[in-house]
């Protein structure tokens, strides 16, 4: 028995490296291809091991002046294949370790377990660990403050060294809010305590109390994400296992004679497991929570990124959509009053017809 | 002794992937020498006949000498472009009417910018709907008119036929939602059939975004099937890779999915609110500016079209519609396929136009 479980690792794990190999010759042949193509603007001088990679950016050179459909659909052409290579591995994988487990008297079934148990953990160990690092309200305030120096850079970056708005700035308001840059950016991050705790006082008041709702919004949206990605996992989790299940009834009925047909089982039980969970009440929770932080969390951006344009006199979204509500409120009102005119053209209209055909 | 689990060895393997390598480079060589506009959607001939906004009303060009008297007006869904319905000459729904002698309009929503983000339900229904229905009306001098609404537009042609049922002479609604709850229907359940707003504030969404980009839309279609719709798909394309016919041909599938307008902010939020998760429509709740949409007002003739297998439009959530229209004469008609296979499946192709032309015609 020990002999064909043997044998078993050995087919699979021979097959599995005759195609990585294969790949990987096959990828420097595409760098050829893909240098030699007509658009491609620089080609790079060293080769890498990784053919994907390197594809992908070959594709992006070569269709840079291809439009938008056909430049997709290579690039999810390409996404797709580079799945279907990764099933493959990952079948192996799964084979390997299952059938080691089995050679060692365990049940298939049992072996299954154990080994999707294995990947439900080492996929999940990312985002616990994420979390729990960054549980630590200082660390998770520097992170976000990190996010936010991205995210206003340009306006701070003006502010700073526009020479017109430091004049401006130091003669009036502007100084409290440049005080305020920073403050925030360079002290702030560091006493997150004094921050969260007292009042704001004078024109940073405002702002303070931005930031504290952006981070606390933040926070949520991480939360939010984690919980997500949880449930992500468990889901593909359990589409593995349900795919690993049937290429091994598959095997038995020695149905696979392709490396199509290996990763087939996966095609087919996909979609009906995720089905299955996206529509459990607790997964549309979740879901709904990611969504709902996610808008949350932009709202609050969005109010202190115009706290930066107010000072940089740049209109405001809010500004804009107002001017455009206005803006469709006055053309209902033209759309209105001109059917209302129409009406009584044609009422009048009638009324002359009427007296004439009298006369 | 076990057999061994595969029936291939390590030489096919690599036969296999030698042959998936050219064919993804044959394909990507293909790809990169085509241009947009070599992607044509909309086959047949049309003219401009009414613009409001950003809204235009088309009239196909007529291609029997006497088309049948009463035209119709196609109504489309907010979501992705009318054109789905005339892709290709050989699978175009709007093509194969005409042959058939119909006198077809459609509207083109457009693609809403930032400007548009405070249009309503009532923008839309009653002000740019009831115009297209009004202007079809004049140019043929008919106080009533066909109209076919799909999807969304379907819900949207029975909120208007509900408020101008002296304007309508026969209604088909096409894959068209009626009863939101219907809970085997993922998308009603991520908008919150089940859990309601614990699901998706849309208030929140509406708030954040304004207009509700079209690429956040789909990313959410593309979730309801996330395999074969991101992964499957692609890997089942390269085998048609060297054939650059059946290529266009997904290509302008891909286009028309990708080409997905802006949603209009506030018609969004009183869709997704009052449909999906109030389900107004059925409970006679939903109003259109200060009327109410009773849908026993709909006394016309009505034609159910549904798709048997629609991942989007549960059949038992269209199938609602003769429970709640208070018309007498109601027919139901369903084809084996999904919710875009209704317009581009070559059976359904064979079998739906004469099924609409012979019952426009009765």
């Amino acid at each position: 028995m020990e002999e064909n479980f043997k044998d078993w690792i050995d087919q699979v794990e021979a097959i599995a490296k005759a195609w990585t190999d294969a790949q990987k010759a096959i990828g420097e042949k595409w760098f050829e291809f893909l240098r030699a193509a007509p658009l491609a603007s620089e080609p790079q001088r060293e080769m890498s091991e990784k053919w994907s990679k390197l594809a992908q950016e070959g594709i992006a050179a070569w269709t840079a002046s291809s439009e938008a459909t056909a430049k997709g659909t290579a690039q999810r052409l390409l996404a797709s294949q580079e799945a279907w290579m990764k099933t493959v591995e990952l079948a192996t994988q799964a084979w390997k370790a299952i059938v080691s487990k089995m050679e060692s008297g365990e049940e298939w079934q049992s072996a299954l377990n154990h080994y999707m148990d294995d990947v439900r953990r080492q996929s999940l160990q990312s985002p616990e660990k994420l979390f729990k690092s960054a549980q630590d309200v200082g660390e998770l305030w520097q992170l976000y403050l990190q996010e936010f120096q991205k995210l206003v850079q340009p306006w701070v970056k003006g502010l700073q060294q526009a020479e017109a708005q430091v004049g401006r700035a130091a003669a009036g308001d502007g100084s409290a809010l440049l005080e305020l840059s920073r403050l925030y950016w360079d002290s702030i991050d560091q006493s997150v305590g004094r921050l969260l705790q007292s009042p704001g006082l004078g024109s940073t008041r405002e702002l303070s109390d931005k930031f504290a709702k952006g981070f606390a919004a933040w926070q949520d949206l991480r939360e939010a994400s984690v919980a997500y990605q949880v449930m992500l996992v468990e889901a593909a989790t359990r589409v593995l296992e349900q795919a690993f299940k049937e290429m091994s009834s598959m095997a038995e009925r020695g149905e696979i004679q392709s490396v199509r047909q290996w990763v087939l089982p996966l095609e087919r039980v996909a979609d009906p497991v995720f089905a299955e969970i996206f529509s459990s009440d607790e997964f549309v929770r979740v879901q709904g929570r990611l969504l709902n932080a996610s808008m949350a969390y932009s709202i609050r951006q969005r109010e202190i990124v115009e706290q930066f344009l107010k000072i940089s006199d740049i209109p405001t979204r809010n500004e804009v959509d107002e001017i455009h509500h206005t803006l469709y409120a006055q053309r209902k009102e033209i759309k209105a009053l001109k059917k209302a005119l129409a009406e009584c053209t044609a009422k009048i209209n009638r009324m002359t017809k009427n007296r004439r055909s009298k006369v | 002794m076990p057999p061994l689990p595969l029936k291939f060895n390590a030489e096919q393997a690599i036969q296999e992937l030698v042959e998936i390598n050219r064919k993804v480079l044959k394909g990507i060589e293909t790809l990169s020498h085509i241009r947009e506009d070599d992607i044509r959607i909309g086959a047949s001939a049309k003219e401009e006949i009414y613009r409001e906004d950003k809204v235009v009303l088309y009239r196909y060009s007529p291609l029997v000498e006497q088309p049948f008297p009463i035209p119709l007006l196609f109504v489309y869904a907010l979501v992705n472009r009318p054109f789905m319905v005339d892709l290709q000459a050989d699978r175009s729904l709007v093509h194969n009417l005409l042959k058939l002698g119909i006198d077809v309009y459609i509207i083109d929503w457009g693609y809403p910018s930032r400007g548009d983000r405070w249009l309503t339900l009532e923008d839309y229904i009653d002000d740019y709907l009831a115009n297209c229905v009004d202007v079809v009306r004049e140019r043929h001098d008919l106080e009533k008119i066909n109209v076919l609404g799909i999807c969304q537009g379907g819900t949207f042609s029975l909120c208007y036929a509900a408020l101008y049922p002296e304007k309508i002479e026969n209604l088909i609604a096409m894959v068209t939602p009626v009863d939101f709850h219907v809970a085997d229907g993922l998308l009603n359940r991520w908008a919150g059939c089940t859990v309601g707003a614990q699901s998706v504030n849309f208030d929140l969404m509406v708030d954040a975004l304004g207009n509700i980009p079209g690429s956040f839309m789909n990313a959410g279609y593309l979730m309801l099937k996330p395999f074969l719709l991101g992964v499957q798909k692609y890997l089942d394309v390269i085998d048609i890779m060297d054939n650059e016919q059946e290529l266009m041909n997904f290509l302008r599938m891909e286009k028309w999915i990708f080409d997905s307008p802006d949603q209009a902010g506030e018609a969004f939020r009183q869709f997704m609110k009052d449909f999906y998760q109030s389900n107004k429509l059925i409970k006679g709740e939903v109003k259109i500016g200060d009327r109410r949409v009773d849908l026993k007002n709909i006394r016309m003739p009505v034609l159910n079209i549904y798709a048997e297998q629609d991942h989007l439009v549960p059949p038992a959530s269209s199938l609602a519609l003769e429970e709640y229209c208070g018309s007498e004469d109601y027919k139901a008609l369903s084809f084996p396929t999904g919710h875009i296979g209704m317009y581009v499946s070559g059976k359904v192709q064979r079998d739906l136009p004469p099924a609409i032309a012979s019952w426009l015609k009765r």
